[in-house]
């Protein structure tokens, strides 16, 4: 059976790009029924257009219906439901039992995923989720892997992992800080991420906390790509990448690592070789601090942010290919500062990285030394073939 | 509508039952998180003695349990299989699986996830006797869960609301990242301050579980004739960093309001216990479901 790379995406965009660099499939979210709302920007048509592109490209589009819904929430979702069946979503990912019933019952022909917001841990809870229909279950990153290993054997359904991206601190589904600070809603994609806050610690009446280094749950972002050998050889039908809030040139760069790493292992190359190689190629993307999560048991110290360490932003993403004229010409919507002279990588789908030094740059027709203008567009010559949505970044910094 | 209590102690037993309470909660070691931890035997002895009061007794297995531990959750299932308990509390839809045929009522009582009509309808479907409500409702939501499923909605009634739970010993990894003793993670009076507002949350670790709660103690005595009209089953009650005393006057204050007094009365009695209580009717009339746009931070 072939290990599935599940991407996230936030736009259709981001959805086209996860599956031309690698994914097998995409999983999105609706502007209804969804978490991450502020990451929902797919209309009906939105989603259609995705499903006919991943079609295109042998890949499938998941929707998320991942929100716990009150009452008040649930008009509307049937007429949803049948509308994403009808345009040929592959799978809802769901979060409620109701819901995973009333899909399986509307819109058969839909696979129900059932999300980690409703934190499996154990084969035994999965065997009630079986018994309801439900065809995959996404696990809690809570599980280690010999636990991921045991729940796979022991249950025979289909499992889905997390791989790599950010970490909730709390069981998913389970908290509600965010409902108590914010009077947001974690479980409607409200989520204020209260958990990353700073806090002062006391027993009693005496602070323990270092004003210095306070308090904080905030967990350092997932990486496997230590743990993709051992998942591979257990089974598991589906890796997944989080970040539906992520940018098109982190969903490139993460699914791009992620898909290099599965093929060289499955095509029998040296795995510790390979693996290098992805960390390598992961570092280029804007990850918080990573840590291996639970995958080697419960996380220590080391595992969360204390300090100061936010999201890694790099300047090296300078701009993405918009198309090709003749003569190695190609045009460029400029995202960072990009000065002539440097040395240019381009990541391609399903390539090795490509450099070359930039010695032409132009701006409607002038010539410049520096391009400064975000999302302006300028030439550049490049002495090999690119194709529209390509991403160029500064070698080495 | 039922009381049910936490039972911190065995000593309080016939405290609460001359306060009218129905039943009591236990917890179990090792397969239950804040909460009081009973060995089987120490259960037995309880249920022993609360039958003789004609009280009900619950065990609360609320813990998730790891893919290593289910044979043991299963086992001590197996154990008090016949035994008399009335039922379990549990968040983990394993022990579904483990109680098939039991003569024992299965409550589940995840944290936050039954949020309305129909997944409660749903559960009820599928081998689930009755469920915990979130507690992030709306007394309108509630009382419209309860009333479209009579009898088949518990409600935390009373105490500090927990509001995550974690896997992560929080408190053990912090401690040794600045380099203070791990003893202080056992304390009982642990509490953190968000840095920017002046709001104490207790926080407790336990060996598998840190549990973050509000700072103040939840209390539903004004909603009860409501909650008990639209056909809430029982009120779980819970004195975790509170004054045992208040638990007994507020179930007494309970029984005392759906026999007709009034709440505001009731409210006074506990406050001349505890003077500088800081009661909250919690999410009952506050929606949680504001957005980044909406929220003031």
């Amino acid at each position: 059976m072939k290990t599935e790379l599940l991407a996230p995406a936030g736009d259709l965009k981001r959805a086209k790009t996860a599956i031309r660099y690698g994914a097998d499939a995409v999983y999105l979210g609706g502007k209804r029924f969804s978490l991450r709302s502020r990451a929902s920007n797919f209309e009906l048509a939105d989603i259609a257009a995705a499903v006919r592109f991943a079609k295109e490209h042998g890949a499938k589009i998941y929707v998320t219906v991942n929100m716990i819904p009150h009452d008040e929430d649930l008009p509307g979702l049937e007429d949803y439901l049948q509308q994403l069946e009808s345009i040929g979503v592959a799978a809802v990912i769901v979060a409620s039992v109701h819901i995973a019933i009333l899909s399986k019952k509307i819109a058969p022909t839909m696979e129900v995923h059932l999300s980690t917001q409703q934190s499996v841990t154990n084969s035994a809870a999965l065997r009630f989720y079986q018994k309801l229909g439900v065809d995959r279950v996404v696990l809690a990153r809570e599980a280690s892997l010999d636990q991921i290993d045991t729940i796979a054997k022991r249950s025979g359904c289909d499992l889905e992992v997390f791989i790599h991206g950010g970490m909730c601190v709390n069981y998913s589904g389970r908290c509600t800080l965010s409902n108590e600070m914010t009077l947001r809603d974690a479980n409607r994609g409200g989520c204020a991420q209260s958990c990353r806050w700073k806090y002062r610690l006391y027993n009693g009446e005496t602070e323990l906390s270092d004003p210095h280094r306070l308090f904080s749950m905030s967990s350092k972002d997932l990486i496997a790509a230590n743990e993709i050998p051992a998942l591979l050889r257990l089974g598991i039908t589906s890796l997944k990448i989080e970040g539906r809030m992520k940018s098109a040139y982190y969903i490139a760069v993460v699914v791009d690592a992620y898909r290099k790493l599965i093929d060289a292992i499955q095509q029998g190359e040296n795995e510790a070789e390979a693996v290098e190689n992805c960390i390598k190629l992961l570092k280029k993307a804007e990850n918080r601090p990573t840590a291996d999560g639970f995958f080697h048991g419960i996380p220590h110290a080391q595992h969360h942010l204390y300090g100061l360490e936010g999201e890694t932003i790099h300047q090296e993403f300078v701009a993405t290919v918009k198309d090709t004229l003749p003569n190695g010409k190609v045009r460029i919507i400029l995202r960072n500062n990009l000065p002539r002279g440097i040395e240019i990588e381009v990541l391609s789908p399903h390539k090795e990285i490509r450099t070359f030094t930039l010695h032409t740059l132009t701006h409607q027709g002038v010539v410049v030394d520096t391009a400064n203008i975000p999302m302006e567009i300028f030439e550049i010559t490049v002495p090999f073939a690119v194709e529209p949505g390509d991403f160029l970044r500064k070698k080495g910094v | 509508m039922k009381f049910y209590s936490i039972l911190r102690s065995f000593d309080q037993l016939s405290a609460l039952h001359r306060a009218g309470a129905d039943g009591v909660v236990l917890g179990i070691d090792r397969l239950s998180y804040r909460m009081p931890k009973y060995t089987l035997d120490e259960c037995f002895d309880i249920l022993s003695e609360a039958k003789a009061y004609g009280m009900e007794v619950f065990l609360s297995l609320n813990r998730l349990l790891d893919e290593d531990e289910i044979l043991e959750a299963k086992s001590f299932i197996d154990q008090i299989e016949n035994h008399g308990f009335d039922g379990i509390y549990f968040q983990d839809l394993a022990y579904l699986d483990f109680c098939a045929g039991q003569p024992m009522q299965r409550i589940y009582a995840p944290e936050a996830i039954i949020t309305s009509s129909r997944e409660v309808e749903a559960l009820c479907a599928n081998g689930i006797d009755r469920v915990m409500a979130a507690k992030e409702l709306t007394l309108d939501e509630i009382t419209t869960m309860a009333s479209a499923n009579p009898q088949k909605i518990d409600l935390f009634g009373f105490g500090h609301l927990p509001m995550s739970f974690s896997r992560r010993p929080l408190v053990r990894n912090y401690l040794e990242e600045i380099g203070l003793d791990l003893k202080f993670a056992e304390g009982m009076e642990l509490r953190i301050k968000e840095a920017k507002r002046d709001v104490y949350f207790p926080i407790l670790e336990e060996d598998k579980e840190t549990v973050i709660f509000a700072d103040t103690i939840f209390c539903a005595l004004n909603e009860l004739t409501a909650l008990d009209r639209n056909g809430v089953h029982a009120i779980i009650v819970d004195d975790l960093f509170v004054d045992p005393k208040l638990l007994t006057t507020f179930i007494r204050s309970c029984k005392n309001v759906l026999n007709g007094d009034d709440p505001r009365n009731e409210l006074e009695n506990l406050r001349e216990i505890a003077p500088e209580l800081d009661l909250s009717s919690g999410y009952f009339y506050q929606k949680t479901n504001l957005t980044k746009e909406g929220a003031s931070l």
